[in-house]
């Protein structure tokens, strides 16, 4: 379980995120628009860049955790020990008990068969595909997704919609993809905003749902946009969400 | 024992650290044995002596490059050190256990063989052999360079890494700067005690005793430049291999001793915030 207290986090002096409370015990959904402070966030929870308030994997504060091995993700951080593949793979098995046949399995699946290419020499969609890989296989209690279907081609957005559901009991997919993202309808969803953290709510629910300046009676869920607010109302007038082909239209609201 | 098996094998076949570390010294080497060597007599003490002090500063500058390389394995590593100590099983103990026994086995090897081929490069030119008299003591010596060395390039990358990246240029090259400064210092300058402080002249001094295997001068610059010219051996003052050996193993546990804790509080810094444009 991830529990989030009154986190803040600056970088460079700047506010990117602005005292978030959550409690997460399931796999969740996380949307926002670029520079709203997903990525951001994903790294405090992943030990990579300090926090104020507190974080908690499991009942462990993240500042003090020493070698926990049950949170795994796919920030590209997280994989600088390793010159090629196969380094990747024969440091990380060793370090994060990942078992050799599982990455081997996964990588072959989706046609990943070059080892031997060094990290920087991989395409945008393979360098996704390896982390979420390297993420998933050891089948870690919690998985943080940083944009897992970004730069992949369709037939492999699939095959990664298919191991998010298999692996991985708890944790946050981070994506701008509604069509990836409306296959998880039951899944509790959060969205960032300018930094504050607003939901959950289900993705299905969501994917009804159009939006509304001001506040509406019955809404599933209220934003705050600089001075202006928005509703995401299930009866509403305007394009549902699930219409919009891509999230990033309902980020220029 | 995998990143330790992944650090010796990545050292070990590093062009960077054989053309900096070997290549490059072996030229200064060369240069000590065929090009500066014209007007030091043909007396073998003197010339082993001569050849000594060559092997110990080319070995310090052969240190002092392949410092500079592991600073920079460093640098690219330390970015998913934050996430891997807190979620995987590596400790700093084990990252740290890691570099220091890649360090050890490429400066033992290329250690080795730069001593063998300056060997055999002044014998060449004096005609004399003038190999290295206590194999033993100068192997153990190239061991405690190396770790020496790896502490202080990765204390240096560690606090690059834990105040800012901007400082990366500057600091990386640290150990080559402290190596030439130091390597030259020892053979033109009268350093006194501060031979045994300085962990570079500490290494140098005891390299150069081990190659000659009898005392030497502490003040190395006024036997070099009023005796070696004449033949004489004549010196007041030998060094004590013991206090170069303690000021070197204190150095090594303070560096690591610092290491460890800043290893276990590093955050990560984007390696862009060293770019200069």
């Amino acid at each position: 379980m991830i529990e989030l207290d009154n986190v803040s986090i600056n970088l460079n002096k700047v506010s990117i995120i602005r005292d978030v409370t959550a409690k997460i015990d399931s796999k969740v959904i996380l949307l926002g628009p670029n520079g709203s402070g997903k990525t951001t966030l994903l790294k405090a929870i992943a030990g990579i860049i300090p926090y104020m308030g507190s974080i908690r994997v499991n009942g462990n504060e993240v500042k003090r955790a020493r070698n926990l091995n049950l949170l795994s993700t796919n920030l590209p951080e997280a994989y600088s020990l390793g010159r090629t593949v196969e380094d990747v793979i024969y440091l990380y098995q060793e370090l994060k008990s990942i078992p050799e046949s599982n990455v081997k399995e996964l990588l072959r699946s989706v046609g990943f068969n070059d080892l031997k290419k060094e990290i920087y020499g991989l395409s945008a969609g393979q360098g996704v595909i390896l982390r979420t890989v390297m993420a998933l296989a050891s089948d870690p209690q919690v998985v943080l997704l940083d944009e897992p279907f970004e730069n992949v081609d369709a037939a492999k957005k699939f095959k990664i919609v298919q191991w998010l559901k298999e692996y991985g009991k708890e944790g946050i997919i981070v994506t701008h993809e509604i069509d990836m993202a409306a296959m998880f309808k039951e899944s509790p969803t959060f969205m960032i905003l300018e930094g504050r953290l607003y939901g959950p709510v289900s993705m299905g629910g969501l994917m009804e749902c159009s939006i509304e300046e001001g506040s509406h009676p019955g809404s599933l869920m209220e934003v705050q946009v600089g001075n202006r607010k928005f509703s995401f109302v299930k009866e509403g007038k305007g394009k549902k969400m699930k219409d919009m082909v891509i999230l990033d239209r309902i980020y220029n609201i | 024992m995998r990143l330790i098996i992944y650090m010796i094998k990545r050292l070990l076949l590093s062009k960077t650290i054989w053309g900096w570390g070997f290549a490059f010294v072996i030229f200064w080497a060369a240069m000590g044995a065929f090009l500066l060597s014209s007007d030091v007599p043909k007396l073998q003490d003197v010339d082993y002596m001569y050849t000594a002090s060559w092997a110990g500063t080319v070995i310090i500058f052969s240190l002092g490059a392949i410092g500079t390389s592991i600073t920079y394995v460093v640098t690219y590593q330390s970015g998913g050190l934050p996430h891997m100590l807190r979620f995987s099983k590596l400790t700093p103990q084990y990252y740290l256990l890691s570099i220091y026994l890649g360090a050890l086995v490429v400066i033992s090897v290329i250690g080795l063989i730069t001593l063998s081929i300056v060997g055999a490069m002044f014998s060449a030119h004096f005609g004399i052999p003038l190999y290295p008299r206590n194999m033993f003591a100068e192997t153990g010596e190239i061991l405690l360079a190396a770790l020496l060395m790896t502490s202080l390039s990765l204390l240096l990358n560690v606090a690059i890494v834990k105040i800012s990246r901007k400082a990366q240029n500057l600091i990386s090259f640290v150990p080559l700067l402290l190596s030439f400064l130091f390597g030259y210092g020892y053979i033109y300058l009268n350093l006194g005690n501060l031979t045994y402080l300085s962990p570079y002249t500490a290494i140098d001094s005891l390299l150069i005793q081990g190659y000659v295997n009898h005392p030497i001068p502490l003040d190395l610059s006024a036997f070099v430049i009023s005796n070696l010219n004449n033949g004489q051996l004549n010196y007041l003052g030998s060094l004590n291999p013991i206090y170069a050996v303690l000021s070197a193993m204190m150095w090594f546990l303070l560096f690591t001793a610092i290491s460890i804790p800043l290893v276990r509080s590093l955050y990560y810094r984007p390696l862009e915030e060293s770019r200069i444009a």
